[in-house]
């Protein structure tokens, strides 16, 4: 079945492999220039203030150009790559079988259908996994100076691309898409449902399900003015006030201002203080001398490989129980 | 010595249609059998039963003794090859034979090499590109080779040119004279399967009308025309199998052990062909069976 697996997969392995050999001949180009970039511009051993400034303008000029480029196409390889795997290598592995009837030819053969399955099945998952893998070790490598200059790499955007993370959706990709081929019967409309799965999933985990995966930190410090976020007073005086959060890379969850007594902060705003008429210094003066509170639940930059892990495990294990259905709906459903 | 098949009760359901229902019956192994019947009649499906690739709803099918496709073992014993021949398209001819000597251990190389020859396939090329005719002498080949005890065919010359036809067949029965092997194929052509086969099952609406030798069968069937009067009453230890005509004038199919010799009527005997027409007119005629529940479910 090794040979078949292969012989069967043959030509999608090898425009994976172009296509990884082109991403690394990008890395290999822009990176050496991008770490020296970073070295020279002294945000490494930066105190104060001077540090943003410094990662700005650092971040500013290495998002042009070909790094730009490669900053680009290697997050949207790596977010695309899983959905990619899913959707050409899972979706197709037993829906096309089904559906040009070959199905007729692989199981009459002297091996049971579980021992055509798993070979093929473990093939697409190894190929899926080694290439997030090695894309993504290319990946974090190459943008480690850029992950520094922004402070941590949990934005979706960022986090999807780095780290194991991109092995487990690969693998999870791969098995749903056999999965769903297997029930659904036909290529076409596994490959779309495969998309929306796949794709669903990783919306899922980013929006609601990663800041909750390891318990996320409680702070609660004085309300900091110089760093806003939101600063505004409606006629009737309700206020709304809400700073940035001072910690750099954090994934921030809720963001509340409370007051000494710990409730919302909410106003009213004190007439006499909060005008139109007058300067906006004397309100936020006023606004300052009321001992506000920021409070505040996130996951810290630091946090990076606990959450990778922990998803990552999760990830694996969906894709162990959608290998599980998939054999089991090959040998009792497609009767 | 066991059948190649036997089925009891055997029914397969999808949804609420009904493939094939309560079909029993028993192929005898060492023979090629035809399996003819009308479309719809559950030929495929019994055939796609034996072949393990799907289980039944309810009753029983055994395959040379076994539950089909139960072991590794088993499959090997089993060749199959199904309807429209399907091959891998983006495989090449020579792929095709890799793939059979890696999945079967009884897999006979230099045989599938030789019929690759005498083909004249290139093997370099994709089976894809085959006309229909090669394309079913690949997927015959990979079955063959596989050198089963059992070939189960699935209207294997179904959609092949007459020519395409009598090469496939001729080089079937080449190889079951050669290396001994039971075969079951399908068809609704009945008289491609005349030349090849010596017993018959005749399936209709997932009911056995006729299983027997051909020689049986070409022997004891005779069409008697004559004036409906005469034909009233049939010739002793004859048993009625189809009739047609009109209130005067009727042309009546017997099945007699015993020779019919008609004085008024004119008797012939019939080849397998018309036999099996016969079988199949009765089972699709209005008239009431009373051994025919299958009816209702078409």
């Amino acid at each position: 079945m090794t040979w078949l697996s292969w012989r069967l997969f043959r030509a999608q392995g090898y425009v994976t492999l172009v296509v990884l050999a082109c991403l690394a001949l990008l890395a290999v180009a822009t990176g050496p220039h991008l770490a020296q970039t970073y070295a020279d511009s002294g945000i490494a051993g930066c105190t104060g203030g001077r540090c943003s400034d410094l990662s700005r303008s650092f971040l500013a000029d290495a998002k042009t150009g070909l790094t730009g480029a490669t900053y680009t196409i290697g997050a949207l390889a790596m977010v695309g790559f899983p959905i990619l795997a899913g959707v050409f290598w899972g979706a197709p592995l037993v829906a096309r079988e089904l559906e040009t009837g070959t199905y007729r030819v692989a199981w009459t053969q002297s091996v049971p259908r579980t021992r055509w399955l798993l070979p093929r099945l473990g093939l697409a998952l190894g190929a899926a996994a080694v290439a997030a893998g090695l894309a993504s070790l290319a990946l974090t490598w190459w943008a480690n100076p850029l992950d520094a200059a922004q402070g941590g790499r949990l934005q979706p955007g960022v986090y999807l691309a780095r780290g194991i993370v991109p092995v487990g959706y690969a693998l999870l990709a791969v098995a749903v898409g056999a999965l769903l081929g297997a029930v659904v019967r036909r290529t076409v409309p596994a490959m779309a449902t495969t998309f929306a799965v796949v794709g669903g999933l990783m919306l899922t985990f980013s929006l609601w399900l990663r800041p909750h995966l390891v318990p996320p930190v409680h702070a609660n410090v004085p309300l900091d003015l110089a760093d806003l976020q939101t600063f505004s007073e409606t006629n009737g005086g309700h206020m709304e006030v809400v700073a940035n959060f001072a910690q750099k890379g954090a994934l921030v969850l809720t963001n509340r201002t409370l007051t000494p007594q710990g409730a919302l902060f909410v106003g009213p705003a004190d007439p006499t203080q909060c005008d139109r008429r007058l300067p906006g210094q004397q309100c936020m003066d006023w606004v300052d001398s009321l001992g506000l509170r920021q409070d505040v639940t996130y996951q810290p930059a630091s946090r990076f490989w606990d959450l990778q892990l922990v998803e990552t495990g999760i990830l694996v294990a969906l894709a162990a129980v959608a290998v599980g259905l998939c054999v089991w709906w090959v040998r009792h459903r497609i009767t | 010595m066991t059948s190649a098949l036997t089925a009891r009760g055997l029914t397969k359901r999808y949804g609420r249609r009904t493939a094939l229902a309560e079909c029993t019956l028993e192929i005898p192994a060492g023979r090629v059998v035809a399996l003819v019947g009308p479309n719809g009649a559950g030929k495929s499906t019994l055939l796609n039963l034996a072949a393990g690739l799907i289980r039944p709803t309810s009753g029983e099918i055994e395959v040379l003794g076994d539950t089909p496709a139960c072991s590794p073992d088993q499959l090997a014993r089993v060749g199959f090859v199904a309807q429209d021949a399907p091959t891998y398209a983006g495989l090449t001819v020579a792929d095709h034979l890799e793939l059979g000597r890696r999945l079967n251990p009884r897999w006979d190389h230099r045989l599938a090499e030789r019929r690759i020859d005498d083909l004249a396939l290139d093997p370099r090329q994709k089976a894809g590109r085959l006309s229909g005719g090669q394309r079913a002498q690949l997927a015959l080949t990979l079955a063959l080779a596989k050198r089963p005890e059992l070939l189960l065919l699935d209207e294997p010359a179904a959609s092949l040119d007459p020519l395409a036809r009598r090469e496939l067949l001729q080089g079937l029965m080449t190889h079951v004279v050669d290396h001994g092997a039971s075969v079951v194929l399908s068809s609704h052509l009945v008289s491609d399967l005349e030349r090849v086969c010596d017993h018959v099952v005749v399936l209709t609406g997932s009911h056995v009308q006729l299983a027997a030798d051909l020689d049986e069968v070409t022997g004891t069937h005779y069409r008697l025309t004559g004036d409906a009067r005469d034909l009233d009453e049939l010739p002793p230890g004859a048993e009625l199998v189809h009739s047609t005509g009109t209130d005067r004038h009727r042309t009546v199919v017997v099945r007699s052990a015993l020779p019919v010799v008609g004085d008024r009527t004119q008797v012939e005997p019939l080849g397998m062909e018309d036999v099996v027409l016969a079988y199949m007119a009765r089972a699709a005629s209005p008239a009431p069976r009373p051994d025919s529940p299958a009816e209702a479910v078409r």
